[in-house]
């Protein structure tokens, strides 16, 4: 499971409706992916820093979702195929869970041991040794 | 004699360097790097475009990797100019 940013910049001379439709199509790309969307924002108009064909200005929306990544390239091909798409970008933000544990990992280090007992097996397996009893109770606190 | 005076001085020009910034993105650790923070971005950027080197941005081997990664992000969805000759007045 992952984060991911989608940010596509739409024509700014597009008819009415026709930025809600892509929106609609892209929602239900994410939704046939079973992925969470977080956010969907509509940052407007915007001046390009530099001019994309005719286009001095675009339209840029944002989506936030997560899920496994197995629909993105589907996204993608719908936004590429887009008439009224001038750019998109996808980006896999840092994976949450992967930040945790080597948060949990770094913290285990500090305190003088690797969580692992005096027989070498892991906490998990068997009886907890007390430094790893000590660090749990330390992030209680 | 002369001479090695000259090159006496020169020497001791060249050690008083200014202090070598320290990375504000290991001092501040709140500091978030990102493609969409085009202001922040900007900073690292020149005149004309180009992404400021190490030596002057004062950025860790690391951060700036990340600075050099997210400029070109920001790049690739106009939110910042390759270069000043096609930046849109």
């Amino acid at each position: 499971m992952n984060e991911y940013e989608t940010i596509y910049i739409g024509r700014p001379d597009l008819a009415v409706g026709r930025i809600e439709k892509i929106n609609e199509k892209i929602q239900k790309i994410l939704k046939e992916g079973k992925a969470d969307v977080i956010d969907c924002r509509d940052w407007g108009t915007r001046k390009l820093a530099y001019r994309i064909g005719p286009c001095t200005n675009g339209r840029y929306v944002y989506f936030n979702y997560t899920g496994d990544g197995h629909f993105i390239t589907e996204l993608e091909r719908t936004l590429k195929y887009e008439e009224g798409v001038i750019r998109y970008l996808t980006v896999r933000l840092v994976d949450v869970d992967a930040v945790a544990k080597k948060k949990k990992r770094i913290n285990q280090l500090e305190e003088g041991h690797d969580g692992f007992d005096e027989r070498g097996s892991p906490p998990e397996s068997g009886s907890a040794s007390e430094g790893y009893k000590g660090e749990d109770n330390g992030q209680k606190d | 004699m002369a001479r090695k005076i000259r090159k006496k001085i020169k020497k001791e020009k060249r050690r008083s360097t200014s202090k070598r910034k320290s990375c504000r993105y290991c001092t501040d650790k709140e500091l978030m790097i990102d493609y969409k923070l085009i202001r922040q971005l900007g900073s690292f950027l020149s005149e004309r475009g180009k992404i400021a080197p190490r030596r002057i941005s004062g950025n860790c081997a690391y951060h700036q990797r990340r600075v050099v990664e997210a400029v070109k992000r920001a790049r690739l969805l106009a939110l910042l100019p390759y270069t000043a000759a096609h930046a849109t007045l």
